[in-house]
């Protein structure tokens, strides 16, 4: 068997295993909207640990951050850095969000902000922001699949059929198991990257160098500024550092995350996750040194996303390369299936129903959100297939984005001040600024991250709109269960 | 600690061969869990 072979039939493997997994872990269950979106509000610890694991963990993780690290150096740090803070806000916020997503049935994030401030405005906007948010991101997600399958399997599938094959699959588990069917193929997925990342994370050292040590040594002798900021970039510093660490940690705003804490069986499994979860970003250290090992085993590519599939596969052999294959589209369809999910309910709850079709039943939303998964998936695949100048700006902005919807989310908890009028007022203009200075180039401004600058802008006119127009009814004190 | 920045982003000294930012950055992750579930106790016990 030749070496291209035995790699694409150890990808087929792991690709064909975990899809089987994805299609019979919702057999047994009655598929209504809320066991389809949020697993009926019944997984245990280590169920959503490993959703939350499945999120975190995308293919940015593997080839974004080793990619990162190889052309930019220390700045990659801030990876390490917000993941850990974003737990500590979820220890805070968490248990209070899913108490809420219980008493009120809520499943999106467009439902907490149509149910907390009563607008349906607000609820749209962030409903379409979430929505463009979610598929640019989803198509970076192929994006990083058809790279994965084309290099790990030595050429033999190319990035297109890759992608079309993938997606197609993911599309078909997601319809046929919900969340449920994700959780079970994550499980999968998690054993084999954390398997993965400390083969290459302590092989490609030890074979090239001798040790990790060695490694670093040699790697300070040949680019002495790379490992600390500003790296191998111009204008990624300290400011940077703090300002995009503070605006990424905001994660639990990602209408995906968001969804996920409502999957938990109570506010107390999502406390305790939260304190646990810190620690899976250890392994994303052995990705950051097996993309320090590629600096010096595979120098000189343009592209840094490519760095560590190719120091791989000068080290070890094919029938690891597949493992790797399989392993990283399987991190690449995790969150793609959750994307979509996500994608489609928010559309069909948030978008369709309440704009086209107020009288829908629960059970009409569900078939709605289900056509929807048909088309986020052709339109992400359309935009995978055919990258633009536009769709780079509007990935730059996904990040800086969705922070824009955190203080909409933490001081709608945790405070009773706040008006709808404010929130919206401080969205919008946090969103345009942000999107203004990532589509013009000009993020970093002034050396810090546009999101930040544009959070600085939501939050005061949040706190002003709100002091001079005081907020109405406050939504979580119905006692009522409204519209389910 | 957000200013601190300045102070540990270097390379040397290195421990266990790993440069002192990173080592820095992986320390914090373990205590941010070890303290979260100290505060988790705390508010158990409560």
């Amino acid at each position: 068997m030749s070496e291209g072979t035995l790699a694409l039939s150890i990808i087929f493997g792991i690709v064909g295993l975990g899809s089987a997994v994805g299609f019979f872990a919702g057999r047994r269950r009655e598929l209504n909207l809320e066991e389809w979106a949020v697993a009926g509000r019944g997984l245990g610890l280590v169920l959503v640990w490993i959703l939350l694991a499945g999120e975190t963990f995308t293919t940015f993780s593997v080839l974004g951050i080793s990619g990162w690290i190889y052309t930019k150096g220390g700045p990659t740090l801030y990876v390490l850095a917000y993941l850990s803070l974003g737990y500590v806000f979820i220890f805070f916020f968490g248990p209070s969000l899913w108490e809420v997503g219980r008493r009120y049935g809520l499943q999106t994030i467009g439902d907490f902000f149509a149910q907390r401030y009563g607008s349906r405005l607000l609820a749209a906007v962030v409903g379409i922001a979430g929505v463009v948010f979610m598929v640019v991101y989803l198509q970076l997600q192929l994006t990083g699949l058809g790279i994965i399958v084309e290099v790990a399997s030595f050429e033999r599938v190319g990035r297109t059929p890759a992608m079309i094959v993938a997606t197609v699959t993911v599309a078909c588990f997601v319809l046929a198991s919900g969340v449920r069917g994700v959780v079970w193929v994550s499980v999968l997925k998690d054993f084999l990257l954390v398997a993965v990342a400390c083969i290459v994370g302590f092989g490609l050292p030890y074979l090239h160098f001798g040790g990790i040590g060695p490694m670093f040594q040699a790697l300070e002798r040949a680019k002495p500024h790379h490992l600390t900021m500003p790296g191998g970039t111009r204008d990624l510093t300290h400011a940077w550092f703090i300002s995009t660490v503070l605006v990424n940690s905001l994660f639990l705003a990602w209408p995906h995350f968001f969804s996920s804490i409502f999957t938990a069986k109570s506010g107390d499994t999502v406390r305790r996750n939260s304190v646990i979860m810190p620690l899976y970003v250890l392994p994303l250290a052995l990705i950051l040194f097996a993309g320090c090992a590629a600096i010096l085993v595979a120098p000189g590519l343009a592209n840094g996303d490519l760095a560590l599939l190719t120091a791989v596969r000068k080290t070890f052999s094919p029938w690891l390369l597949g493992v790797i294959g399989g392993a990283g589209a399987l991190t690449a369809m995790v969150p793609a299936a959750i994307h979509i999910l996500t994608t489609s309910t928010l559309i069909a709850k948030n978008l369709y129903k309440p704009i086209f079709a107020p009288g829908l039943s629960d059970e009409q939303t569900g078939r709605v959100a289900r056509v929807a998964v048909g088309a986020i998936t052709a339109l992400a695949l359309f935009l995978a297939l055919n990258s633009s100048v536009m769709l780079v700006g509007l990935l730059l902005l996904a990040y800086s984005g969705v922070a824009q919807f955190a203080p909409g989310i933490i001081l709608g908890i945790a405070s009773r001040r706040v008006s709808p009028r404010g929130i919206l007022a401080g969205m919008v203009a946090g969103l345009s600024l942000a999107g203004f200075l990532s589509f013009t180039h000009r993020d970093p401004f002034l050396g810090l991250n546009a999101g930040f600058i544009g959070l600085v802008l939501n939050v005061a006119l949040v706190l002003i709109v709100s002091w001079a127009a005081p907020a109405g009814a406050n939504g979580f004190d119905a006692a009522q269960v409204p519209n389910s | 600690m957000c200013f601190s920045v300045s102070f540990w982003d270097r390379v040397s000294p290195t421990v266990m061969g790993i440069p002192f930012n990173m080592i820095w950055m992986l320390a914090w992750i373990v205590l941010t869990s070890a303290a979260m579930s100290v505060a988790y106790l705390i508010e158990k016990r409560r």
